[in-house]
């Protein structure tokens, strides 16, 4: 068989896969070959598909579009996860010790006396601490049924969330404090 | 399979675009093959091929700040947002009567139909390497769907040459491949 033969035998097969989508034999198995694996390129991209596609998206969001802003919005006040968790741990702290800070502002802009403030961070601490915790409890709970209850990693992601969100937890509560004890007012 | 150092280098990756969204086309490049081949799987055709893999992106570009990892491939929150984006396709299409003829067997099994997607990237990115003539050939006549007769008219070869060429390229392809396809 000539290689002109051949050629116009694959062509053919090509044209009939193209436009039928069937994949005739030709008779001539090492045409069939080739013929086989073209027919895996039937589809193949068209050349400026992904260049436009590509430009649309990054262009978006250099140029500005609507995409592009709330591409970039949300970048800008996402967190990975560490943060995140750190943040909300922080949070609960701050709402602890938010009588502390509350009452050590009032005290410093001269709405009332010193002694007024440290008795009302007495009394309110312990509701402050509870709503804090209550807070936190729910937050453990949204990120563990968020993540799935999994026996096998609840362990480990449990030690690993509680120490980044007791830890943050902490370190806020503890500065709301020591401010207000820096005060004298607790 | 990617090695825990190709996930680490992948995690870095996510999130440098996740802080600058433009580096999200390094993910995009790396994907896009995978992701139009597993489209072109699902759906057949090239147009309902190419509005799957653009949703597929824009979505996975406009909520990539929420993704998470947790040490698996990017390319599995990706298909998960290309599987839905097919589903949705078809779905409107359903709703508008258009639905186009949807490819290979619907009894094919994931297996098959991941192998399948696998060939059909592994060929595209090969199209790439070809030589230049006999990549154009093929671009022309596998991706814009030209006639022989019309890639001969554009490049200024006889339609012989171009069967010729044609011939060259798939012959290029296939030692490539191997003989899996024997």
């Amino acid at each position: 068989m000539t290689d002109e033969l051949r050629h116009d035998r694959l062509n053919a097969s090509i044209d009939a896969f193209i436009s039928r989508r069937e994949l005739a034999a030709t008779g001539d198995a090492e045409v069939d070959v080739l013929a086989r694996l073209a027919s895996g390129l039937r589809g193949l991209p068209a050349p400026g598909f992904k260049a436009r596609l590509r430009a649309e998206l990054v262009s978006d969001q250099e140029q500005g579009g609507l995409s592009g802003l709330r591409t970039r919005l949300r970048a800008a006040v996402s967190f990975d996860r560490g943060t995140g968790l750190a943040a909300a741990g922080g949070g609960c702290g701050l709402v602890a010790g938010a009588c502390c800070v509350g009452g050590t502002i009032v005290n410093v802009l001269g709405f009332a006396s010193a002694a007024a403030v440290a008795a009302f961070i007495e009394t309110a601490i312990p509701y402050f601490v509870a709503v804090s915790l209550l807070m936190m409890a729910a937050l453990l709970f949204l990120i563990f049924r968020h993540e799935g209850f999994q026996r096998t990693t609840l362990a480990r992601s449990a030690i690993r969330v509680g120490a980044v969100v007791g830890g943050a937890y902490g370190v806020v509560f503890a500065a709301t404090m020591g401010l207000s004890m820096a005060m004298g007012l607790y | 399979m990617l090695s825990a150092k190709q996930l680490e280098a992948e995690r870095r990756l996510v999130e440098s675009s996740q802080r600058h969204p433009r580096h999200f086309a390094e993910l995009y490049d790396r994907y896009f093959d995978r992701i139009y081949a597993f489209a072109l799987t699902r759906a057949g055709n090239r147009a309902a091929a190419e509005d799957i893999t653009a949703d597929t992106f824009r979505q996975a570009f406009e909520n990539l700040s929420r993704f998470q990892w947790r040490g698996v491939p990017f390319s599995a929150w990706l298909f998960r947002i290309a599987a839905n984006a097919a589903a949705d396709y078809y779905q409107r299409a359903s709703r508008e009567q258009t639905l186009p003829a949807v490819a290979g067997d619907d009894n094919a099994s994931w297996e098959n139909r991941l192998i399948e997607v696998e060939t059909r990237t592994h060929l595209f990115q090969l199209v790439r390497r070809l030589p230049k003539h006999q990549r154009r050939v093929i671009v022309m006549r596998f991706g814009e769907e030209k006639t022989i007769n019309e890639v001969a008219k554009v490049i200024g070869k006889s339609d012989g040459a171009v069967k010729a060429l044609q011939h060259r390229a798939m012959e290029t392809l296939r030692a490539w491949v191997g003989d899996s396809h024997d």
